[in-house]
């Protein structure tokens, strides 16, 4: 804009301007958070492509000639076990998701629409988890587990995680679906519709974005969990990618590039799902914005 | 022959009694309008007619079978909902197939119903369109094209046009005439609207806290309501009421009134006095039956609303034409049409008129 713009547009313009201001600011703590909590990611994927040297002698600068080395990815690479565990890692995480969202779902709507006795106290019950952390139960897990002949499988690892993620999703969820239209299960009653295709033809298209939101962050905890793997499925056939890492670090040496190069591409799987999941956030995001 | 029938239909939420037996008769055919200040239990009686609240006593027949433990699907009727409920992942073709997809129908079939229903409606153009991107009415037209595709017995509407605004309703209110007429369907539709209870309706059934007040047409119950609250629910603006008493001479005076020339048998209670804003006419102060203090003159061009005080503890709302030039302030004469008074007794029951009312056969 310049200088010349007739009298009667300036009032407007201050008003745009001082809105920009605004803006800005808004965008610039936006830029500030993205940067610090983006700087380990960086750091990470942009030391796995230095050597050894590379990432202590200049551990902030980038990959240069001198630096620049794969050696960390074709240790992992080449370590025959790595896309197993990293296989592992995928099983585990989308299958105690699916889990999860399934039978979280499934909870929430038996709370949210029907009457019966104890539906509060059964609400209370299943969502006590959530501030219980699991680990507290680790031995007698681990008993279980031993009793039931699950040690050393994923099934037993797709259980605790299962267990662990469903108290949040029926807690969320069972919310959410309180807000549904009441309208919309009676007229799909009416149309004639089985109590289970109301809830999977008609609310949980509904719920999708809220779906996503809860698979978002119940996957973080399950990727990146050392803990459970460590003491459930700990054999080699079993390992997940958080413990598969591990065997680069050495009681005395570490190797960094190996551990860096992996981490990096642990990373890959969780982004991918999220951009999966993101899609369906925005959806939900802007078609509620728009007056239903 | 009678479509549907209620005989002595009760409902609690636990121990809360909300619906106190219903008795009802709906001939085949016919469009009955539920009317009643807000929660009587009009919507609630509509869900149990569609077996979408379990009852908990009594029975309703749908063409002569019990239909108590019939699944809503089986009854052979169809609901149109206040929010529209359509299917918001599903197109307008796709939402008006839905129970027929469900039900195994024939694809042949299912288009043909479809694309007939979609004709009646105008709704062709918005076949392919989703809920998100049809306007208020059109959502409403593509709930009420669902419930025809369905080909029901009986539809069933609750307050279908409350969320439409006021001209929009007048649109849609004509339009759900033309489908009674055109389809000859039982239905049955609830409502707050005085204006589309009386003009849609062949029988009103007014409620209160779950008791039927009193069914009947329109007009019967405009100029024959058999209780104070029927008088004074169905008519716009309301009912005036005057309390009543009788002379030395047995004649019915109201709130001071000259003698009035009403058949009220000799004996009997009176205590109150009805009469509809449209039923008095003014005259100069001093002559008439009444004469009172005009507090505000409403004008709405056509007609004009004077609200006179009375010494009564509500003003007397007359309807007059647009043309009176009577300030606030100024004194005015009433006179009261007797043949369009009613007369109430201590509980509230309406004396009956002499006559039937001319339009009323
Ligand atoms: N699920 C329920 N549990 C308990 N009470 C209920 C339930 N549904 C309705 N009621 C009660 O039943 C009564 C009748 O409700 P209903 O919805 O039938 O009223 P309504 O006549 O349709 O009112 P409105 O005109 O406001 O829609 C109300 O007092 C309401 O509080
Ligand atoms: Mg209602």
């Amino acid at each position: 804009m310049t200088q010349t713009a007739p009298p009667e547009t300036r009032r407007s313009r201050r008003g745009r301007s001082r809105r920009t201001g605004a803006a800005a600011g808004v965008h610039l703590v936006l830029a500030g958070y993205t940067l610090i909590a983006l700087f380990p990611v960086v750091l990470v994927v942009m030391n796995s492509f230095k050597n050894r040297r590379g990432i202590f002698g200049d551990p902030l600068g980038l990959p240069d000639a001198r630096s620049f080395s794969l050696e960390g990815y074709a240790t992992v690479l080449g370590e025959g076990n790595f896309a197993l565990y990293y296989g592992n890692s995928l099983i585990v995480t989308v299958a105690s998701l699916f889990l999860i969202l399934l039978l979280g779902a499934m909870a929430a709507h038996a709370l949210a629409e029907y009457r019966f006795r104890l539906n509060t106290l059964l609400g209370i019950y299943m969502i006590l988890g959530i501030m219980v952390p699991i680990r507290l139960g680790t031995v007698a897990i681990l008993q279980l587990m031993v009793d039931l002949d699950l040690v050393n499988t994923l099934l037993s690892l797709i259980l605790v995680y299962t267990a662990q993620g469903l108290p949040i999703a029926v807690f969320i969820l069972s919310e959410f679906m309180r807000t549904l239209s009441r309208d919309i299960k009676d007229c799909a009653r009416v149309d004639g519709l089985s109590e289970y295709r109301i809830f999977f033809e008609v609310v949980l298209p509904l719920i999708r974005p809220v779906l996503a939101t809860v698979a978002v962050f119940s996957m973080i905890p399950i990727w990146n969990d050392l803990w459970f793997p460590l003491i459930l499925a700990s054999s080699d056939a079993t390992k997940t990618v958080t413990l598969g890492v591990q065997q680069f670090i050495g009681q005395y040496t570490v190797n960094w590039s190996a551990v860096l190069a992996s981490l990096s591409i642990a990373i890959l799987p969780v982004l991918a799902l999220y951009a999966i999941f993101s899609r369906q956030l925005i959806a939900g995001i802007t078609s509620g914005a728009v007056k239903g | 022959m009678s479509q549907l029938v209620l005989r002595k239909v009760r409902k609690s939420f636990g121990r809360i009694d909300v619906i106190h037996g219903v008795d009802l008769e709906v001939r085949d055919g016919e469009f009955v309008v539920f009317v009643g200040p807000s929660g009587c239990g009009k919507s609630t009686l509509l869900r149990m007619i569609a077996g979408l609240e379990p009852i908990s006593g009594g029975e309703i027949a749908i063409g002569d079978e019990v239909v108590n433990d019939i699944a809503p699907a089986d009854r052979g009727i169809a609901m149109v909902f206040q929010s529209y409920a359509l299917y918001p992942h599903k197109d307008v073709y796709g939402n008006m197939a839905f129970a027929l997809r469900h039900a195994g129908e024939d694809k042949a079939v299912i288009d043909k119903r479809v694309r007939h229903a979609a004709d009646i409606l105008g709704l062709e153009p918005l076949l392919k369109r989703k809920p998100k991107e049809l306007s208020g009415g059109q959502r409403q037209r593509v709930a009420i094209g669902r419930a025809i595709v369905r080909d029901p017995e009986i539809f069933l509407f609750d307050e279908p046009l409350s969320n439409l605004d006021a001209a929009l309703r007048v649109q849609m209110r004509v339009e759900i005439l033309r489908l009674h007429k055109r389809l000859k369907t039982t239905m049955i539709y609830v409502t707050h609207d005085q204006v589309e209870a009386m003009t849609l309706a062949d029988r009103i059934v007014v409620l209160r806290d779950g008791r039927i007040e009193q069914v009947g047409t329109p007009l019967e119950l405009y100029h024959h309501p058999e209780n104070r609250f029927v008088a004074g629910f169905i008519g716009s603006p309301r009912m005036n009421f005057l309390p009543a008493a009788r002379d030395g001479q047995g004649h019915v005076t109201a709130a001071g009134s000259r003698p009035l020339d009403l058949p009220v048998e000799p004996g009997s209670d009176v205590v109150e006095l009805g009469i509809r804003p449209e039923h008095v006419g003014l005259c100069a102060a001093g002559e008439g039956h009444l004469t009172g203090e005009v507090l505000v003159a409403e004008r709405l061009g056509g007609e004009t609303f004077l609200h006179v005080d009375l010494g009564e503890p509500e003003p007397f709302v007359v309807r007059a034409d647009g043309s009176v030039t009577q300030q606030s302030g100024e004194s005015v004469g009433l006179r009261l049409r007797p043949e369009s008074l009613h007369v109430f007794d201590g509980e509230g029951r309406a004396h009956p008129h002499r006559e039937r009312h001319a339009l009323i056969a």
